[in-house]
C-alpha cells in the first residue's frame, strides 16, 4: 500500500463518486480517474504479471506507452482483454481483471518462470525447437503459450456496433498539446477546414484543465471549419496523405447508448498534417527495475496533479535531466514526501536546485540507482557513484528506503507517424533522441515530437506550423496571440545514462518491460552475431510487444551501440510502422460485419422464392433459389422431382442473375462480331445467337446468348460470375483498342427480371398469358426474339432452351418481375407447373451436356469442350490470333466427355479418372469430374469430365477416384449428350 | 492510395481496377507475328519507379485511365481517359505518355 | 386478357414504410418514386447536339460543369461521364420519346426505370450519415448543390446527387441505387444513421 489519494486537487469531480471492481474486489474512485489513478489512489500496486517470468508488475506510466499495467476491461461478450489501465477512464460499475497470472495474481505459480531464466533468454524459441528438436515444438507449444502471454479474448459475439467515417480536410493536427492547440488555431484563422485530434479523454495535452487552454478549446469549438476529436488516436499514416484515427465514442462508458457505435474509425484525407504528438518519457535501467513501485517521473506528476493521487508514501527520484524537477515540484506542492533524489549528473540548473531544496529531499549528484530493492514491491534502492565515461562503480552501495521511485531518463520524441510518411529518422545528440526525418509527404512537426520541449517554443512552432500549413492549401492565416507561457527553466536536456547497473550488478535489468528482455539478452544477441537492429530486434522480440517498445526502444539501440562500440545513430533505428497504439478489429471491420460483410443482390422474384419455401444459395452476391423442396425431400429428392416435372410438363427457374448488357450503336454488330469468337454480323433483327468469348491467350472465357434487338441494338447475356469482368472488358476494347467503333455499352443486368419457362407445355402456357404474340413455331421460331406484352406489361419473349425442352426467356422490367412470374405460375396451374431451382437448372443442362462455369474454368479451349465449330477461321476476334498455339491445339489435351456410374455409386466432381486396372500409387490421371448430378431422365447418376483421348474412350470403363473420401466409382465414358442427342424436343 | 479521375476527382483506390501495364500495343492482328502476340499477352516488365498503367473507375465514371505511377512511392505522376473522350476530360498532372 | 394485376414491386416493400421515431431524427429517409430514369450516351462529335435535346425536352438548362445537373424531380439531367447522363422524369413514356429523338447516328438510350431506386436522405444530419460510408468530400464547398458523383458505398454503387438548398430547405441529397442491393444498402443506410436517429417518410413522398 503506496499511493492514496491527496486530500485535494487533481481534475477530478469528488462530488461524483464511482464504484469499480478489480479482481472482483470493490473499490471507489471519481469521475475524472482512470482505472490506474483509482487503483493507485486505493493503495494497490501489483496490476499485472509479465509476459515470460510472471514477474509481479505495477504502474510504469500515466499514458498510452504503459507496458505492464494491463487489464481486461469489461466481462461476458464485453470482455476486453491487453487495455492500458493508464488511459481506461473510471465510469461507475466498471469491472477489470488482471491477466497472465495463475492462480491469482499476488501468488502465481509460473513466476517460477524466473528461475529457470536462462531457458527464456534471447532466442529462446529459435534455440530450443530447431533441429532434432522441432518436434519437441509440438509438444510443449501449450504449455509455453499458456505460460507466456497476455490477456484472453472471448468468443462470444461483439454486441455493440462500430462505425466508419470518411473526413475530408484542409489541415489535421495530431496532438492537441501546447504545440497543436496553437498549429490548429493558426491554421484555423485562415478559414481552413481543420479537424484536431489527441488521443487523450480532453484536448489540451499538458496544458489539460489549464484556463489558457480551456479558452483555446471554446473558441475553436465555436468554428464552424473546425472539428475537434478527444479519444481519437491516429494510428497510422498511409499514401497521399490518408490518416486511419480510431475514437472511442462509447468506451469510457458501461456501453453504448442506443445507436451510438462503440467506436468509430476514421479515415481522414487531409491536403496537410501537423504532426504535434508530443514525447514520451524514457527510463533508465538499473537492477530490478521492473519492481512495483518504479514509475516515470512524469507519470508521478501527471498522477498528482491530473488526479490527486499521490504515487508513494516516501518517493525517491532518479534522473538525469532538469525536466524531472518538474515531478519533483509537484510532489512537493501537494506535500508528499520526496526522500531522496538521485542525479546521474554532478551538477544541475539552478531552478532544479532550487526545487530541490523546497522538496527537503536529500540530493545525491553524480550517483544512480543501480538497483531496486523489495518482494513484491519497492521498499528500498541501491545508490552507487557514477561516473559519466565508467558508468556506476561497484561496491560501497548505499541503501536508501523508499515504496516509490519516479525515474527520468529524457524524453524521446513521438516520431511514429512522421517515421510512418518520412524519410529514416534524425538523430539529435543533444537530446539522445531520434526526432522526424525528411517528409515525404505533406506534413510538418511541432513541438515535443521535434525535440522541442520548452512551452513557449512549442506555442510558437505550433502557430508556424499551422499557419504554414493553411498557406500551403492556398489559404492566408492571419497572426494568432501565443498564450504569455514564460521560458522553461528546467532544460530537459539529459546526461546520456542507458544502464545504471555497476559491472556486477545484481538483478534483472529489464529494457522492454511488456516483452520481459533484459539487458542480458541483448548482450547474449551481441555475442551470438546479431549485428543489424532488425535482426536484434526479431531475436530478442525487443520492442515487438503490443506497447510497441514506447519506453524501451531507443534504450535497446544504445545498449546494442554500446556492445558494438558505435554510436546510437550508426546503429540505426527501425521504422516504425502502423498502428501507433492497438486497434480493436471491430473499429476496422466497421459496419462490414454480419448481413453487412458483404451486401447482398435480390432478385424481383426473391420473396416469391423465400416465401414459396426455397432454399436459397449465394452466386457471387446474389442470393438464387436452390430447390424448393417439399415436406422432407432430400435435396436430390428435390431436384430430381423438379427436373422430371419440366421434362414431363413445365417448369420455371429464376434467371435474373445472368448478365445482361445493352449494346448499340451504328458499330455495334461489327464490335460483337470482334468480340465473340463465332459469327454476329449476319444475326438478323428478333434472332438470338449462341456465343462464345475467349481471352486474349485464347482460352474460352464466357459464354451467353446475345439477341438482336434492333439494327444496331443487341441485349448480350453473359454468365452470373462474369458479369462485371465481361462489361469491363468491353469498355476496354471501345476505349483503348478500337476507339474508332461507334458503340456505347451499359448493364442493364438490373433493368430486367428474367424467367425461362422450360418444358413441352412451356408454349402453350405463354399462349395463354401473354396479351399480343403469336406463339406457334413458324411466328416464334427457335432462336427467335420477340417484343409483347403480359397483362400489359411490356416483355420480351426469347425462345432459348438450356434444358433442351421447348422452352422460352421472358424478360420484363425488374418491378414487374414479381408480377409477371405470379402470372405465368398461375397459368401453369393447369400444367402441373412447378418453379425450379439452380440445382435442378444444373441437372437438366448437365443432361444436355451444356458448359458451364466448372467447364469453363479458366484453361479450356472451345475445342477441348467440343465447341470447335464456334471458333470463326474467317475473321479476327479476340483471341483468335492465341488459339493457335501449339499448347492450345495439342491432341493430348484433355476433352469433354460424359460418364455414367456403372455400379450406381454417386460421381462426385473433382474426382479423377483412372484406368480400372491402374495399381500404381497413386495411380496416373487421365482426367478429372467437372460437373455431376442424379439424372432422372437417365435414371442415372451422371457426370461431365475433361479426359484424355476423350471422344475416342466412349465405352470404356474407368474409375472416378476421390482419395480424399476414399470413394471409388466404377464410370463408364459417354457421349455428353445425354438425353435427346437429336434435339428433336426443343425444335417441335 | 488515391487515384486522380481527370472526371471525377481524386478517388480512393478501391474505386477503381488495376487494368496492367499500358505501354502495351495490341498488335495488328494482320500482321503480327507469334513472337508479337506473346509479348501483348504474356510479357511485362516490372519496374522499379515509373510505370503507366491502365486503371478503370468501374465504382465510378466507368473510364478507363492511362495513370503514370511510381511502383516505389505510389506517388502517381499524372492520369488520363483513354479513349474517344480523351479530350473531353481534364488530364491530371504531368503527361502520362 | 386476365384480371389486372398490381405490376410495380418496390425492392424496399415492407422496409421503406413511414416510420417515427420516439427520439430525435436528425435525418429523413425517403423511398422516392422513380417514373422514368433513362441513360443516354453520345458520340464525342454529338455530345452537345444530345446535351441540347436532352435539356429542351426535360425542359431545364444543361448540367453546368463535368459532375454537374440540373432540373428537379419533375424532370433532372445528371452528368455521369463525358457524354453520358442520366435523366429521370415523371413522364412514363420518356425512353420512348428521347429513343425518337435520338437516333443511333447521335447516341443511346437504354431506360434503366427498373434498374435503380432512388432513396432521398435529408436533414442536417444527412452529410455525417453518407460520410459513414461515402468515400467523398460532401462538404458543401467540394460538393455543392447539384453535384453529381458515383461512387460506392460497402461495395454497392451508388449515384449521389445534392439537391439545392433553396427549394428544399436543409441538406439533401438523392442516391440512385441498383434494385438487386436496395435492401441492402436501405440496410446499412438506417444503421448508419441510428446514431442521430432517423424518421422514414411515406414512399413516394419526396
Ligand atoms: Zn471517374
Amino acid at each position: 500500500m503506496s499511493g492514496y489519494r491527496l486530500s485535494s486537487g487533481g481534475q477530478i469531480d469528488r462530488a461524483r463518486p464511482l464504484s469499480f471492481a478489480f479482481d472482483g474486489k470493490r473499490y471507489q474512485g471519481y469521475a475524472g480517474d482512470t482505472l490506474a489513478s483509482a487503483l493507485l489512489a486505493n493503495g494497490v500496486d501489483l496490476f499485472g504479471r509479465s509476459f515470460k517470468y510472471h514477474r509481479p508488475r505495477g504502474l510504469f506510466s500515466a499514458g498510452v506507452e504503459e507496458p505492464n499495467a494491463l487489464v481486461t476491461l469489461r466481462s461476458g461478450a464485453r470482455a476486453e482483454p491487453n487495455t492500458r489501465a493508464t488511459v481506461v477512464e473510471l465510469y461507475d460499475g466498471l469491472e477489470a481483471s488482471s491477466q497472465n497470472r495463475w492462480p491469482s495474481l499476488a501468488f502465481d505459480v509460473m513466476a517460477m518462470n524466473q528461475l529457470a531464466g536462462p531457458l527464456f533468454s534471447a532466442g529462446f524459441y529459435y534455440k530450443t525447437f530447431m533441429g532434432p528438436t522441432r518436434k519437441a515444438w509440438m509438444l510443449y507449444e501449450y504449455f509455453i503459450r499458456k505460460a507466456a502471454g497476455l490477456g484472453a479474448g472471448t468468443l462470444l459475439p461483439d454486441p455493440d456496433r462500430y462505425e466508419e467515417m470518411n473526413a475530408f480536410c484542409d489541415v489535421l493536427v495530431v496532438g492537441a498539446g501546447p504545440a497543436g492547440l496553437m498549429a490548429a488555431t493558426a491554421a484555423a484563422s485562415s478559414g481552413a477546414r481543420v479537424i484536431l485530434a489527441d488521443e487523450q479523454s480532453a484536448l489540451g495535452g499538458n496544458l489539460r484543465g489549464s484556463a489558457s487552454a480551456q479558452e483555446n478549446l471554446a473558441g475553436l469549438a465555436a468554428l464552424d471549419n473546425v472539428t475537434l476529436l478527444a479519444r481519437t488516436t491516429v494510428y497510422g499514416y498511409y499514401d497521399d496523405n490518408t490518416l486511419g484515427a480510431v475514437e472511442r465514442v462509447a468506451d469510457h462508458v458501461a456501453a453504448p447508448a442506443e445507436g451510438q457505435p462503440r467506436e468509430r474509425h476514421w479515415t481522414i484525407r487531409a491536403k496537410q498534417v501537423v504532426l504535434a504528438t508530443g514525447a514520451i518519457e524514457r527510463p533508465i535501467i538499473f537492477g530490478d527495475n521492473d519492481k512495483p513501485g518504479v514509475m516515470l517521473a512524469d507519470a508521478g506528476r501527471l498522477y498528482v496533479e491530473r488526479h490527486g493521487v499521490a504515487p508513494g508514501r516516501r518517493v525517491a527520484v532518479f534522473a538525469n535531466n532538469d525536466g524531472a524537477y518538474r515531478s519533483v515540484a509537484a510532489l512537493t506542492t501537494a506535500g508528499v514526501a520526496v526522500s531522496a533524489i538521485v542525479d546521474a549528473r554532478r551538477e544541475i540548473g539552478a531552478e532544479a536546485q532550487a526545487i530541490a531544496a523546497a522538496s527537503g529531499a536529500e540530493l545525491l549528484l553524480g550517483q544512480v540507482v543501480t538497483r531496486a530493492l523489495g518482494g513484491q514491491r519497492l521498499s528500498g534502492i541501491e545508490v552507487a557513484a557514477f561516473d559519466p565515461v565508467q558508468g556506476a562503480r561497484d561496491g560501497a552501495q548505499r541503501q536508501i528506503s523508499a515504496d516509490c521511485l519516479l525515474v527520468s531518463g529524457g524524453w524521446t520524441p513521438t516520431i511514429h507517424l512522421a517515421s510512418q510518411a518520412g524519410g529514416p529518422a534524425r538523430w539529435d545528440d543533444s537530446l539522445t533522441a531520434f526526432l522526424p526525418g525528411e517528409a515525404s509527404q505533406p506534413w510538418r512537426a511541432a513541438g515535443a515530437c521535434q525535440g522541442t520541449l520548452d512551452s513557449a517554443a512549442c506555442f510558437a512552432e505550433g502557430a508556424q506550423a499551422g499557419a504554414e500549413a493553411a498557406r500551403a492549401c492556398g489559404l492566408s492565416p492571419n497572426p494568432v496571440s501565443l498564450p504569455g507561457a514564460k521560458t522553461e527553466p528546467l532544460a530537459d536536456v539529459p546526461l546520456p545514462v542507458w544502464d545504471a547497473r555497476p559491472p556486477h550488478g545484481k538483478g534483472k535489468a529489464f529494457v522492454d518491460l511488456q516483452h520481459d528482455v533484459t539487458a542480458s539478452d541483448i548482450s547474449l544477441a551481441h555475442r551470438e552475431g546479431f549485428r543489424s537492429v532488425e535482426h536484434l530486434k526479431r531475436y530478442t522480440t525487443l520492442g515487438m510487444a503490443t506497447d510497441q517498445g514506447k519506453t524501451s526502444n531507443v534504450t535497446g539501440l544504445a545498449l546494442m551501440a554500446r556492445e558494438r562500440k558505435l554510436s546510437i545513430p550508426e546503429v540505426g533505428t527501425t521504422r516504425f510502422r502502423p498502428p501507433y497504439t492497438p486497434v480493436s478489429l471491430g473499429a476496422l471491420a466497421g459496419q462490414a460485419r454480419g448481413s453487412h460483410f458483404r451486401p447482398t443482390r435480390r432478385t424481383a422474384m426473391h420473396d416469391w422464392h423465400v416465401e414459396n419455401g426455397a432454399e436459397m444459395q449465394a452466386a457471387g452476391l446474389w442470393l438464387r433459389p436452390r430447390i424448393y423442396a417439399q415436406g422432407s425431400e432430400t435435396v436430390e429428392q428435390a431436384y430430381s422431382r423438379e427436373a422430371r416435372q419440366v421434362r414431363a410438363s413445365v417448369g420455371m427457374v429464376d434467371v435474373s442473375t445472368l448478365g445482361k448488357i445493352d449494346v448499340q450503336g451504328l458499330d455495334a454488330a461489327e464490335f460483337l462480331n470482334r468480340v465473340y469468337s463465332n459469327g454476329f454480323l449476319k444475326l438478323p433483327e428478333g434472332k438470338a445467337r449462341y456465343g462464345l468469348m475467349l481471352r486474349e491467350d485464347g482460352f474460352l472465357w464466357d459464354d451467353g446468348t446475345t439477341w438482336r434487338l434492333s439494327e444496331t441494338q443487341f441485349l448480350m447475356t453473359t454468365t452470373t460470375a462474369n458479369a462485371a469482368p465481361v462489361l469491363s472488358q468491353l469498355e476496354f476494347l471501345l476505349a483503348a483498342v478500337w476507339p474508332e467503333l461507334k458503340v456505347a455499352v451499359t448493364s442493364v443486368t438490373e433493368q430486367w427480371a428474367g424467367m425461362a419457362v422450360s418444358g413441352p407445355k412451356s408454349r402453350e402456357v405463354l399462349a395463354s398469358v401473354l396479351d399480343d404474340l403469336d406463339m406457334s413455331n413458324e411466328a416464334l421460331p427457335f432462336m427467335g426474339v420477340r417484343k409483347g406484352h403480359l397483362n400489359g406489361l411490356p416483355v420480351l419473349v426469347a425462345r432459348l432452351s438450356f434444358s433442351g425442352e421447348l422452352a422460352y426467356e421472358v424478360y420484363c422490367g425488374a418491378h414487374h418481375g414479381e408480377a409477371v412470374w405470379s402470372r405465368i405460375l398461375e397459368a401453369g396451374k393447369p400444367f402441373g407447373m412447378i418453379p425450379y431451382g439452380v440445382e435442378a437448372l444444373g441437372t437438366l443442362r448437365i443432361e444436355k451436356g451444356h458448359v458451364a462455369g466448372p467447364e469453363l474454368d479458366g484453361r479450356t479451349t472451345a475445342e477441348d469442350l467440343g465447341l470447335a465449330g464456334m471458333t470463326s477461321r474467317k475473321k479476327h476476334y479476340i483471341g483468335s490470333s492465341m488459339l493457335k498455339r501449339e499448347g492450345l491445339t495439342d491432341p493430348a489435351r484433355l476433352k469433354l466427355v460424359g460418364f455414367v456410374s456403372a455400379d450406381g455409386g454417386k460421381i462426385r466432381a473433382g474426382a479423377h479418372l483412372v484406368a480400372a486396372n491402374d495399381t500404381s500409387s497413386p495411380p496416373r490421371s487421365l482426367g478429372h469430374i467437372t460437373s455431376t448430378t442424379y439424372s432422372p431422365a437417365l435414371e442415372k447418376y451422371i457426370a461431365l469430365g475433361l479426359l484424355e483421348d476423350g471422344p475416342e474412350r466412349v465405352g470404356e470403363k474407368l474409375v472416378a477416384t476421390y482419395p480424399l473420401k476414399n470413394i471409388d466409382v466404377d464410370v463408364e465414358v459417354v457421349s455428353s449428350h445425354f438425353f435427346d442427342p437429336e434435339g428433336s424436343r426443343m425444335h417441335v | 492510395m488515391l487515384i486522380p479521375c481527370p472526371h471525377c476527382g481524386p478517388r480512393d483506390v478501391a474505386e477503381f481496377t488495376y487494368g496492367g501495364d499500358a505501354t502495351k500495343e495490341r498488335p495488328n492482328p494482320d500482321s503480327a507475328t507469334a513472337e508479337d502476340w506473346c509479348d501483348y499477352v504474356f510479357h511485362r516488365d516490372n519496374p522499379r519507379g515509373r510505370h503507366v498503367e491502365y486503371w478503370h473507375h468501374g465504382q465510378g465514371c466507368r473510364l478507363w485511365l492511362k495513370v503514370a505511377r511510381d511502383t516505389v512511392t505510389h506517388k502517381i505522376e499524372g492520369a488520363e481517359v483513354v479513349g474517344p473522350w480523351a479530350a473531353a476530360a481534364p488530364k491530371q498532372g504531368r503527361d502520362v505518355a | 386478357m386476365s384480371e389486372a394485376i398490381s405490376p410495380a414491386v418496390s425492392p424496399l416493400r415492407g422496409h421503406s414504410e413511414a416510420r417515427v421515431p420516439a427520439g430525435d431524427a436528425a435525418v429523413t429517409l425517403t423511398e422516392r418514386k422513380l417514373v422514368s430514369l433513362v441513360q443516354v450516351a453520345a458520340w464525342p462529335e454529338t455530345a452537345e447536339q444530345v446535351e441540347g435535346i436532352l435539356a429542351s425536352l426535360i425542359g431545364c438548362a444543361p448540367p453546368q460543369g463535368p459532375a454537374g445537373s440540373s432540373g428537379d424531380a419533375g424532370g433532372a439531367i445528371l452528368a455521369l461521364s463525358p457524354g453520358r447522363w442520366l435523366v429521370e422524369s415523371g413522364d412514363p413514356r420518356l425512353a420512348a420519346r428521347l429513343g425518337e429523338q435520338i437516333p443511333p447516328a447521335l447516341g443511346a438510350v437504354a431506360d434503366l426505370s427498373h434498374a435503380r431506386i432512388a432513396i432521398r436522405v435529408s436533414g442536417p444530419k444527412a452529410a455525417w450519415v453518407l460520410a459513414k460510408g461515402l468515400a467523398l468530400d460532401l462538404h458543401p464547398q467540394a460538393f455543392p448543390p447539384m453535384k453529381v458523383a458515383q461512387s460506392a458505398v460497402h461495395e454497392v454503387g451508388v449515384v449521389v446527387r445534392r439537391l439545392s438548398a433553396d427549394k428544399l430547405g436543409g441538406d439533401s441529397f438523392d442516391l440512385y441505387v441498383y434494385r438487386g442491393f436496395a435492401l441492402s444498402f436501405w440496410d446499412w443506410l438506417t444503421e448508419a444513421a441510428a446514431e442521430t436517429g432517423y424518421r422514414v417518410d411515406p414512399p413516394g413522398s419526396a
